[in-house]
């Protein structure tokens, strides 16, 4: 005599049922993640893009700040027994108008520095960036230093300066084209 | 004729229960006699061959017509047991199970991947290779921040002495606050008996180090100062001035004067 599984005289039970409303379970629950995995996919994407365009804006100050201390601290160290070697170093990293200017002032200054016997020091303090973009940039410096010469009688005083240095990329190198003193 | 005899009805030609058992009805078992079952899923499935085919066209029985039924032997075949929707083996398998399973788990795995990447703070520490590691709006207002709190707080006159000193605690952090009292105290009396005005004006501003919490800004100052009888002296100087952010926005944590 047979029984009808799940009948009267049947003690066992078909898993079945139960193995199927898992299984749909699990294929919402599949579904759902699929879908937030998707959403988070697009976020991520957009984080990793937010990023690599932010590195890419900050990676001119690094450089930008690093050509204008060389290029501030060259300025700011002259001595009229090494006068050229001293030019040549701030002309090294100038471009434009301003390496023109100062290349052509070379023999000038060369003599008024041999005149006075003047020997100028110095180091960048601070400096800091005013506006940078892919091309230009512009940068604070804050010197301090001393200068000695027949005025002084060949004592060391000191010497602060505030400069202001507009820069340009020039294959992919940061020059100086414009240098003033800020009064 | 005797009452109460009838004759038996007899079953009209052609209806679809001539010999009076009980009816297949569509969902439901049949009921085997007791004596000689039959196999239940034959009962349901296979249809007599006496009978018609068209089934369907019998009313459905109802809920109470099934739930009624004495006969032990009937019970309702489940809904997956029906061919159906969800009788393939798509959703009955173990194999599915397993699958679905190890998706899931892929799935918790990826998402909490991409929450972390969105979520985490991947800001740079900075250094000189990289001073400023972030955006250029935040960076710039902390320095604007910078500017005009070293003007104001700069910026006093013998007049208001006390409350221009509170009032400009109000841009400092805590420490620097503290420290600015000390100093402010130290030069009151000569400041007041001078009839001293100072005025800080800013002649040129930049960053110097950046992140989303702390901000170094190089400010250049023109610094007017006045005292009773004599004209005005012009200084310049230049500050690096560190803020920091706050809940209350970017407030100055230090001064440093050359």
């Amino acid at each position: 005599m047979e029984v009808a599984p799940g009948g009267a005289g049947g003690g066992t039970v078909s898993p079945r049922p139960n193995r199927a409303g898992l299984n749909i379970t699990l294929y919402a629950v599949v579904l759902l993640l699929a879908c937030a995995c998707v959403v988070g996919g697009v976020l991520a994407w957009d984080t990793r893009q937010d990023r690599a365009s932010a590195a890419e804006e900050q990676e001119p100050y690094g450089d930008v700040l690093a050509a204008a201390r060389t290029e501030a601290e060259a300025f700011i160290n002259i001595r009229y027994d090494d006068a050229e070697a001293s030019i040549d170093e701030v002309v090294a990293g100038a471009t434009g108008d301003f390496r023109d200017q100062y290349a052509k002032s070379t023999d000038s200054v060369v003599q008024v520095l041999k005149e006075s016997e003047s020997v100028m020091e110095g180091e960048v303090v601070w400096a800091g960036v005013v506006d940078v973009d892919k091309d230009s940039a512009t940068v604070l410096a804050a010197t301090s230093g001393t200068v000695a010469n027949k005025q002084t009688g060949g004592k060391p005083v000191a010497r602060h300066f505030r400069l202001r240095l507009d820069l340009v990329r020039e294959d992919g190198k940061w020059l100086t084209d414009d240098l003033q003193f800020v009064s | 004729m005797a009452t109460g005899s009838r004759p038996p009805k007899r079953p009209v030609v052609g209806s679809r229960n001539p010999t009076g058992r009980p009816r297949k009805l569509a969902g439901r078992r049949e009921a085997a006699p007791p004596t000689a079952p039959e196999p239940e899923s034959e009962a349901a499935e296979t249809p007599e061959p006496d009978e018609p085919p068209h089934e369907e066209e019998l009313p459905p029985p109802s809920a109470s017509e099934q739930l009624d039924s004495d006969d032990p032997t009937a019970a309702p075949v489940p809904d997956d047991e029906r061919p159906g929707r969800f009788s393939s083996p798509v959703f009955t398998s173990r194999r599915s199970t397993v699958v679905l399973a190890g998706v899931l788990v892929l799935l918790i795995g990826l998402l909490a991947v991409e929450i972390w990447y969105v979520s985490s703070d991947d800001e740079p520490v900075v250094s000189s290779d990289r001073p400023v590691v972030t955006g250029e709006i935040a960076s710039k207002s902390a320095v604007d921040a910078a500017a005009q709190s070293t003007q104001d707080i700069l910026t006093y006159g013998y007049h208001d002495f006390d409350a221009q000193t509170d009032e400009a605690t109000a841009k400092m952090t805590d420490t620097f606050a503290a420290k600015y009292r000390e100093t402010a105290a130290g030069v009151r009396d000569e400041f007041i008996k001078n009839k001293t005005e100072q005025e800080v004006r800013v002649v040129g501003q930049s960053v110097v180090q950046a992140s989303s919490e702390k901000v170094l800004a190089l400010i250049f100052l023109d610094h007017y100062v006045t005292r009773a009888g004599q004209s005005t002296s012009v200084t310049p100087y230049r500050a690096l001035v560190t803020m920091v952010h706050t809940d209350n926005g970017w407030l100055v944590d230090g001064i440093e004067t050359q």
